[in-house]
């Protein structure tokens, strides 16, 4: 029995020292934890990309994220079931004022991170430089114009051979911010229906779940036409120019930017940043919307605090918006909105 | 003498040999007193060598290498922690938010070599033993019963760090451990145990025991399916004196329990498990095991622990609504699949499976080494033929049950699931499936004469020995993988010149430990199939020749 009782000790003494053995290396970084993040869908790819670089430049970070929506995710920042949110539009005071209580007394902030471009992506191969106004297309989403060659679509592209073919609207039927940028676009036509976060019922047309299904039915329905983000046209479609008010303008990079350098910086209530492109009536391509991240003034600990941070710094930093614009197709809010929301970021705070 | 099962003898042509064996084999003595020590004995012994074997399986194993090891981690210290429920505004499409150590929500960020079969575990940063502020963490297994969880979470309690890990890690190998010594130990109480015990050592593939090493319910319900199954055929064996068999009633009564109260998919391997035991035995042992005090005590407790895992099952189809849809990688849903081609496309894939049930370890990137597939895939396919040597169907029925079960089922549930979450089927899901099938091919075949004599010693010692090295040889394959990873060249020479991770007590005693373990778990067997004789035969003293004085 003493044999069997020596055996059993050692045993326990290995297993001891194997779990005291790997109490891991001592090169535990100083930037660590993890981040859980809910709010708009619309940041998802963006998200993907800062999450990569950061975890890169911080090996022993993570982030969780939850795409269930703005306002959701400003309810879990509210409840403290999210360390920050992905939020489509700045915050108001009414907002901030209910952040308080996770927040401390200064409530959130938000700043801008990205600027998402909407295009209007159609399938009708032998067409090129299609030209659409926001009156055209308001009829084309309301039935009244419902072939190709219908004369209100030709007598804007002279010189353009039109089939006699359906028009087919293609639209999600989720909620996004994407619908309220389409259709306040087409708010500034004839459309009659009211923007807003989800197509209003007289809208015509087909419609998918979501707008990552609009592409592939877009692919398979001849004389389709849909707003999709400039991130999912890439090149598997060609995009009509638009009308701002100062002529047509095709979607790129170069008309993107220059109504992004025509956009306003402003602050908001609790020292938020806010920013807006040229947007109608303004130069460049400005059927764009911004998108914003919330984050509370304070944390529990300086561990979280310095986490949240370096965070925030990275997603305004030169190398998160270098990875969203390449990795997730989307555009940097402007140099100057950058650096005030990097100023405002730095403030974050410990509770004492 | 064949090791094969001998064609055509009967029970009665066994008698003398029985007789003999009785007073050797455990589980077989006359008295009853005896066949209770030697059970407990059989049971300590087997208890220790696979909790070893298991244990080492975690300790080689870099931290999250298991699937889904970071969400079971979380749930697992949340519960431990008293957060026991899915509370309102807490559930997202993502998972549920729990309030756990940072360490722990953090762990996310020790996989950085999963799915990269070529990327050392050595990336992964180190796990701070102070970072122990509660903050958020998000599992998709929040709506999981939480028995299993509030066993392995408790060492996050007292301990911080790796270690605390590791810990939990231990407590769950050591609970699979417990259940498979007891179905092991339960198997060797039949009247004729051998080939059950033969097809049961077949079943523990180094997927079984990678599984029961890390932190997943995955691990217990395998376990815990093997243990109520083995002791199913037991007490329904022993239908009139099941006094003699009470552990095995006990065996059932605490696997049932465990099964109903791991995931809700458990309680389908527990009917499985039920349906092939009866078919195994005559309608009369079975109605004969209800007339007994002990077997309906049993029952009674044992409803009262299966009513409280359907329970929660029903409890958690009204949980608080998530906030969203499970974003894409949780939910793999594309609305397009019907139902029927699914279930098409798994019976397609059956074979596929078998891959999964012999050894796919880490997220399932790191697939053991072909050598190692041909020798399991081997003793699969013989066990599977062996059925088909026996002349009675009514032996054969139980089996071919199984194998039916073995397709069937899986099929059926990924149908069903496949519209809401999409193809998420896995090899290890079916594993308890597995386990029983190959349980009762033994079982088919166990009225077959278990050859004796030395050409049968030689063949069980070739077949034990070649199994302890694909064994050693799995494990430190996998070793490989996360010490230096897996390219498309050679590099084994590099574990040893530039290794990029080191597990606790190194790879290289990790190993030496392993084999050790499996010589003795071989040693053990085959003194129980040979009793007497010994796997390691002694040298024969050489032959002394008289040198005449001069």
């Amino acid at each position: 029995m003493k044999f069997k009782g020596m055996w059993g000790g050692a045993a326990l003494t290995a297993v001891c020292l194997a779990v005291a053995g790997c109490s891991g290396p001592p090169n535990a970084p100083v930037v660590r934890g993890s981040l859980t993040a809910v709010g708009t869908g619309i940041q998802g790819s963006s998200l993907s990309a800062w999450r990569n670089g950061w975890v890169k430049d911080n090996p022993g970070t993570s982030l969780n994220f939850s795409p269930d929506g703005s306002s959701v995710g400003l309810d879990a920042l509210y409840s403290g079931q999210a360390h920050f949110a992905p939020i489509d539009a700045p915050l108001t005071a009414d907002e901030i004022a209910q952040s308080r209580q996770a927040c401390g007394p200064d409530g959130a902030f938000s700043v801008p991170v990205a600027v998402v471009a909407l295009g209007v992506a159609f399938n009708l191969p032998s067409v090129k430089n299609l030209k659409l106004t926001p009156s055209v297309l308001g009829s084309i989403y309301a039935g009244d114009i419902t072939s190709w060659d219908d004369p209100a679509i030709t007598d804007i592209n002279p010189g353009t051979e039109f089939p006699d073919k359906k028009i087919v609207p293609v639209r999600a039927t989720e909620s996004s911010v994407l619908t309220q940028t389409a259709t306040e676009y087409l708010a500034a036509g004839s459309w009659d229906g009211q923007p807003g976060m989800e197509w209003t019922d007289g809208t015509v047309g087909e419609t998918v779940s979501s707008y990552a299904d609009i592409g592939d039915k877009l692919d398979n329905t001849a004389g389709s036409i849909a707003f999709l983000e400039k991130s999912a046209i890439g090149s598997r479609f060609d995009t009509a120019l638009l009308d701002f008010g100062k002529g047509f303008v095709r979607m790129n990079d170069d008309t993107l930017n220059l109504s992004i350098g025509f956009g306003t910086v402003g602050s908001g209530p609790g020292g938020s940043v806010t920013f807006e492109t040229a947007g109608m009536g303004g130069e460049g391509y400005g059927l764009s919307l911004v998108t914003y991240q919330a984050y509370c003034d304070r944390y529990a600990n300086e561990s979280l605090s310095r986490l949240v941070r370096s965070w925030g710094e990275f997603v305004v930093g030169a190398g998160g918006q270098g990875n969203s614009t390449y990795f997730a197709g989307v555009a940097s809010p402007g140099k100057e909105a950058l650096e005030l929301a990097k100023d405002r970021i730095e403030e974050i705070d410990a509770a004492a | 003498m064949s090791l094969l099962p001998r064609l055509g003898r009967k029970n009665g042509d066994l008698a003398p040999e029985r007789a003999t064996m009785r007073s050797i084999i455990p589980g077989t003595p006359a008295d009853q007193s005896q066949r209770t020590s030697a059970a407990t004995g059989t049971f300590l012994r087997l208890t220790g060598l696979l909790a070893l074997l298991t244990v080492l399986w975690s300790l080689a194993t870099p931290l999250m290498a298991y699937p889904d090891e970071p969400v079971h981690t979380i749930k697992a210290a949340a519960v431990a922690r008293g957060q026991i429920f899915a509370e309102a505004g807490k559930s997202f499409g993502h998972g549920v938010h729990v309030q756990v150590p940072s360490y722990i929500a953090n762990l996310q960020s020790q996989t950085c070599f999963t799915f990269q079969r070529d990327k050392p575990a050595g990336c992964a940063p180190g796990i701070p033993t102070d970072d122990n502020y509660l903050t958020i963490g998000v599992t998709s297994a929040g709506l999981y019963n939480p028995m299993y969880y509030w066993i392995v979470g408790f060492p996050s309690l007292f301990m911080s760090g790796a270690p605390a890990i590791f810990a939990m890690r231990i407590v769950s190998a050591l609970l699979s451990a417990l259940f498979y010594a007891a179905g092991f130990t339960a198997l060797a109480r039949l009247r004729h145990p051998k080939w059950p015990i033969v097809a049961a050592a077949v079943a523990m593939t180094p997927m079984v025991f990678f599984l029961a090493s890390g932190i997943n319910p995955n691990s217990l319900e395998i376990a815990a399916t093997m243990a109520a199954f083995c002791g199913f055929l037991v007490v329904l064996e022993n239908s009139n004196q099941l006094a003699v068999v009470r552990p095995a009633v006990i065996t059932v009564g605490l696997s049932s329990i465990a099964l109903a109260n791991t995931r809700s998919v458990s309680l389908v391997w527990l009917l499985c498990a039920v349906v092939v035991a009866c078919l195994c035995y005559r309608w009369k042992d079975i109605k004969a095991i209800f007339g007994n005090k002990l077997v309906l005590l049993t029952v009674g407790i044992t409803s009262i622990g299966v009513f409280l895992g359907l329970l929660w099952n029903v409890w958690m189809l009204n949980a608080p609504p998530s906030a969203g849809a499970a974003p894409l990688g949780i939910s793999n849903a594309t609305g397009d699949i019907p139902s029927y081609r699914a279930f098409l496309t798994m019976l397609d894939r059956s074979f596929d499976f078998v891959a999964q049930y012999i050894g796919v370890m880490g997220w399932l990137e790191s697939s053991l080494p072909q050598g190692v597939f041909m020798f399991w895939n081997m003793l699969l396919i013989l066990v599977l033929l062996f059925v088909f040597l026996i002349r009675r169907w009514r032996l054969q029925i139980a089996f071919l049950v199984a194998l039916a079960m073995l397709v069937l089922v899986p099929s059926a549930m990924q149908a069903v699931l496949v519209s809401s979450v999409g193809f998420i089927w896995q090899g290890r899901y079916s594993l308890p499936l597995f386990l029983i099938a190959v349980i009762a091919a033994g079982m088919t075949f166990r009225f077959r004469h278990f050859p004796r004599g030395r050409p049968a010693e030689s063949i069980t010692r070739l077949f034990l020995g070649a199994a302890v090295f694909a064994h050693v040889y799995g494990f430190l394959y996998v070793l490989r993988r996360y010490v230096v990873g897996i390219p498309d060249y050679g590099n084994w020479q590099t574990m040893i010149t530039v290794p990029g991770w080191q597990p606790p007590l190194t790879w290289e005693g990790l190993t030496i430990l392993y084999a050790a373990a499996l010589l003795v778990a071989a040693h053990m067997l085959f003194g129980y199939l040979f009793p007497g004789r010994r796997f390691f035969p002694r040298r024969r003293p050489a032959a002394r020749f008289a040198i005449p004085a001069k």
